[in-house]
């Protein structure tokens, strides 16, 4: 339906659309793979950009010796092994000292691969030359995209999906009901790194040459985040949710406001956080249902307070409630 | 169902807010010149983007716009210039949609280049795609060559690793031939693309000028401390201290060689070594220092270019803003020489012509600006050009750089 | 060099050598340490005690810089003197923003986990306006000038004046909170509200003002620390975000809620970063800090100085 639409619109669209549209695709996969390992265990990983950038240095190193198709697989598959390897090392980590490590881990990437490019290669850069148009590329995002997304739906209706948001309530009672607590966690960070890996590789295909300070980026990390929290992390389209008004609102301001579009950014995320507590996807949701309950009983439009404002003045209410209780 | 519909329908908002084309008419005359770029404005690689680009930009709308515009000689009418801007913050995938933007959604007449050589070269190929030609100004690469015939609509206006390295590489040559160095040469750069090119461009023409490199060494760009580095130079005994540094760094390095007391014969920073604010931190002290991408204040038209800057952004001018200013001259000529916004033509006159600009005359062989300054020296509180030493406003090199006192 | 000549060590220590060399790359990495620990004391203050993790505490931190700045090259005035304006604005506006912006979040989160991700969001909101504002005022030049850079002679190894007054800085301010937090009674109900704000407010101390207090004085030394730091490095409107995320570093690093530990972390990470830099290869000083920094989490999770 919707998305037969958007891999049609290539020929109707101009070179601008369709650079934006793949902007966007790649956000949402990109937020779409975070949640579904942080959004769901709540460890939330600023790994994006290390795993991304991987999936960029992969596909430049790879591209030379196979073709683009298996490049971008053998992109996924680099990116899925490091995360192993990380994710095993990280075991012990919680909360914010997760966070803060898989930032490192971008630094510590970015870092080590310069030396080494410059001991081995004797340059930085590699230039990456291919004959894939941004057509090919829009569609393989959109594809990655909605890959990502169904098979985040999928994966929390079955087991592995109920095991990860058991881990994210409390994962001592997980462990203790027989969840491999290990296996699940480090399974699924590495599947989500791999997508972005995936992500940084078609991205890839566009830029002419990369070194490691454009691979390892961590405003992407910033980014994802942003757009899965501001979506809602918790269903498996909430981050899509996020990331399509991100995106759009960052193109808008900075096409309107260009010296100024730092601050209107900033100015609308503090807005956002205030009015919409828990992200856009359970408002959205709440209007659905509401929708759908009216049009069971005839009543729509709703006549009665909408779920905004009666949450509104609830909030308001416990504006004079007692600390932590 | 609403997710999709959700994605279904921004997209639908989106198309329809993009999709009418708009038909540009080319019957009469256009009544402004619309001329766009996005370029960093916030992040790290942001210093530098204003003082060197974006104020050369402005500054010649103004002075353009202050003389009616660029003359189209088609409609017998001088057209005032319109400037679009976009912040690309530092990233490529930024710049790439936003240089779609301005050629596809704006329509802009002419396109002008980003900051930083990772930059340029991300743009470029859209750029040469939709045939506008375009002066890259702070571009750099050992792969000219190979790049230039891949993207026929883009021009290299700034000295080269293989140039400027080469240049000085020569200059120790000589100053060994006369005895007056032993010809031990140090050379550090930051883990950077320009860095590792330029010292790479180096290291190739010492050997064959028979220069000895004694040590060179990598920092990472972002360091806080480069004293022990300075330090290990230092313990080698070179005459020369080459550092292709970033402008952090060539601060940083010249601060710091100061507090260990380091005095090379020969001293070399790279990018923000021709800032006002280096000169205003290090006051004399600078007197003596070789740097790259310097301009001739004494060049034609600087004169006034000086007093124009300084009135309109109250603080003197960064050499590398002239460079980006003479681009902006060679392509008002080349429209002026046209008569009109037909951009295979502008990029022809511009690969094919030599043009007087304030920073010298300008020529492009294959595409890359013949022999742009690429070395310059602090003397006496001014900024001097080198080398190329056969190029008219050259002086003669200083030597030896006073020791800091 | 008597002591040296005693072990057998002259050949090592004579003037340039490479003993003398690596005695001033670790005194070099201790201040440069005592730089970490400066940069992240007030961040420890807003996490540690307020539980804010602030993304655009290093925007206070420039605001700091930037003041010295401009008072020592528009005013041309002892960028020391710039704290009377950088210390008290900085203060203001940080207990303005815990007041105001983050009190509502604390109040609606059911969790602490619930509450970084909310604070998050709107501190990097901040983050992006104060940035914002800073660029429009200043624009993105960078901005550097010479104070005290003067070399100073220790044990025959020679040291910048402005990084050893930065490095003096660090130890006073350390030295002074830990006094305040030990024996004042302000110090004993921060310490309370560090550990547990529940039970805190339950023996009756006002968790609320004290947070703010808490808040607002780790603004207050973000920006003394921009202004020590700027009289060595150099920095522009877009480098807050830098510092910010150094500061957490060292702050996860020691482990939250630990003043000295916030110093001492510090101090180990410059010496490290430093003498590894030496004794491997200085472009690798950078991957030595974060590697040994991951490497502090992997062997102690919650950091280096967490009792747990």
């Amino acid at each position: 339906m919707g998305a037969v639409v958007l891999a049609l619109l290539p020929p109707f669209a101009s070179g601008y659309v369709i650079s934006l549209f793949i902007v966007l695709y790649a956000n949402i996969a990109l937020a779409t793979a975070w949640a579904f390992f942080s959004g769901t265990t709540r460890y939330i990983s600023l790994a994006t950009a290390a795993f991304f950038g991987v999936g960029i240095y992969a596909l430049a190193i790879l591209h030379v010796y196979v073709s683009v198709p298996l490049a971008l697989l053998g992109a996924a598959v680099v990116g899925f092994l490091v995360a192993l390897v990380v994710g095993l090392s990280t075991l012990r980590l919680r909360g914010v000292y997760f966070v803060v490590f898989t930032f490192g881990l971008t630094e510590l990437v970015h870092q080590v691969l310069n030396w080494w490019e410059i001991k081995i290669n004797r340059t930085v850069t590699r230039y990456i030359f291919t004959d894939v148009s941004n057509v090919s590329i829009y569609e393989t995002l959109l594809a990655v995209a909605l890959i990502t997304i169904v098979g985040s739906w999928y994966v929390s209706h079955v087991r592995l999906g109920f095991a990860l948001r058991a881990i994210g309530e409390d994962e001592m009672v997980a462990r203790h009901t027989g969840i491999d607590t290990t296996r699940v966690k480090v399974l699924c960070f590495a599947i989500s790194a791999s997508v972005m890996a995936l992500v940084g590789a078609v991205l890839a295909l566009r830029y002419p040459y990369i070194d490691a300070s454009i691979a390892f980026n961590n405003t992407w990390s910033f980014q994802v985040l942003i757009a899965a929290l501001l979506g809602g992390p918790a269903r498996p389209w909430g981050p899509a949710l996020g990331a399509v008004p991100l995106v759009l609102l960052s193109e808008y301001l900075a096409g309107t406001f260009p010296h100024h579009f730092g601050i209107a950014l900033g100015l609308c995320f503090v807005v956002i956080v205030y009015f919409l507590p828990g992200g856009i996807a359970p408002l959205v949701e709440r209007y659905y249902h509401a929708w759908v309950v009216a049009r069971a009983y005839g009543r729509w439009p709703p006549a009665a307070a909408s779920p905004v404002t009666g949450r509104f003045k609830a909030g308001l209410a416990r504006l004079n409630a007692r600390w932590w209780t | 169902m609403d997710r999709r519909t959700f994605v279904k329908g921004s997209a639908a908002v989106v198309g329809a807010t993009t999709l009418p084309q708009r038909v540009y008419a080319q019957a009469a005359a256009p009544d402004k010149l619309r001329f766009g770029y996005a370029i960093t404005m916030s992040g790290p690689l942001a210093p530098g983007a204003d003082s060197t680009t974006v104020s050369a930009y402005k500054l010649w709308q103004k002075r353009v716009n202050d003389a009616g515009g660029i003359a189209l000689k088609k409609y017998n009418k001088k057209v005032p210039i319109d400037l679009i801007a976009y912040d690309d913050q530092g990233k490529p995938d930024e710049l790439l949609k936003l240089t779609e933007r301005l050629i596809q959604q704006d329509k802009v007449d002419m396109v002008l280049s980003p900051y930083a050589s990772h930059m340029n070269l991300a743009s470029a190929p859209i750029i040469n795609k939709a045939e506008y030609p375009v002066i890259m100004t702070t571009a750099t690469t050992n792969k000219t060559y190979e790049l230039g015939p891949r993207w026929p609509y883009a021009f290299w206006n700034i000295a080269q690793p293989k140039a400027s390295s080469g240049a000085l590489s020569k200059a120790l040559a000589e100053l060994k031939k006369q005895g007056k160095i032993k010809g031990r040469v140090a050379t550090v750069h930051p883990t950077v693309e320009y860095g590792v090119e330029n010292n790479e461009a180096f290291l190739a023409a010492a050997k064959s000028d028979g220069i000895e490199v004694v040590f060179t060494k990598s920092y990472p760009f972002g360091a806080s401390d480069l004293q022990p580095l300075i330090r290990e130079a230092m313990a080698t005994n070179p005459d020369a201290f080459l550092a292709f540094s970033y402008p952090p760094d060539t601060f940083m390095l010249t601060e710091q060689m100061q507090i260990v007391g380091f005095n090379p014969l020969v001293m070399y920073v790279a990018i923000g070594g021709v800032f006002p604010t280096y000169k205003g931190k290090f006051g004399n002290k600078v007197n003596g220092i070789l740097v790259y991408g310097p301009a001739d204040s004494s060049g034609p038209g600087m004169d006034e270019f000086a007093k124009a800057h300084q009135a309109m952004f109250n603080r003197p001018y960064e050499a590398g803003s002239v460079n980006v200013y003479s681009a902006l001259q060679v392509t008002q000529e080349a429209i002026e020489t046209v008569g009109e916004i037909d951009r295979k033509k502008i990029r022809d006159v511009i690969a094919n012509s030599t043009f007087k600009t304030v920073w010298g005359d300008i020529k492009y062989v294959n595409q890359l600006n013949a022999n742009p300054w690429a070395v310059g020296q602090w003397q006496n509180g001014e900024l001097v050009c080198l080398f190329p030493a056969d190029k008219a406003g050259a002086k003669p090199l200083l030597f030896p750089k006073p020791a800091w006192s | 060099m008597g002591w040296a000549g005693q072990l057998g060590l002259t050949h090592l220590f004579r003037a340039g050598g490479p003993g003398v060399i690596l005695f001033e790359v670790f005194l070099g990495g201790l201040l440069l340490g005592g730089t970490y620990g400066l940069i992240a004391l007030g961040l420890n203050l807003q996490y540690g005690v307020a539980r804010i993790l602030n993304l655009s505490y290093g925007e206070f931190f420039l605001g700091g810089a930037f003041a010295a700045f401009f008072t020592i090259m528009l005013w041309k005035l002892n960028p020391l003197l710039s704290l009377v304006i950088s210390l008290p604005i900085s203060f203001a506006i940080n207990w303005l923003i815990y007041q105001y912006l983050m009190l509502p979040l604390i109040r609606r989160a059911p969790d602490q986990d619930a509450l970084d991700a909310d604070v998050v969001l709107v501190t990097f909101g901040l983050l992006f306006v104060f940035q914002g504002l800073a660029l429009v005022n200043w624009s993105g030049d960078l901005r550097g000038y010479s104070f005290l850079s003067s070399p100073v002679h220790l044990i025959g190894a020679t040291v910048a004046l402005n990084r050893l007054l930065a490095f003096l800085g660090a130890c006073a301010l350390a030295f002074a909170l830990f006094l305040v937090l030990r024996y004042s009674r302000f110090g004993g109900a921060l310490r309370a509200i560090t550990i547990d704000p529940v039970a805190a407010s339950l023996v009756g101390v006002d968790v609320r003002k004290f947070s703010a207090l808490a808040f607002a004085a780790g603004g207050a030394l973000a920006a003394a620390s921009g202004m020590l730091v700027s009289t060595f490095i150099s920095f522009s409107a877009s480098s807050g975000v830098e510092y910010t995320l150094k500061a957490l570093i060292v702050v996860i690093m020691a482990g939250v809620g630990r003043v000295t530990g916030t110093l001492a972390a510090g101090l180990v990470l410059g010496v490290v970063e430093s003498v590894g830099g030496y004794l491997l290869d200085p472009a690798l000083t950078i991957a030595i800090n974060f590697a040994l920094f991951m490497l502090v989490l992997l062997v102690r999770p919650t950091g280096l100085f967490t009792r747990a």
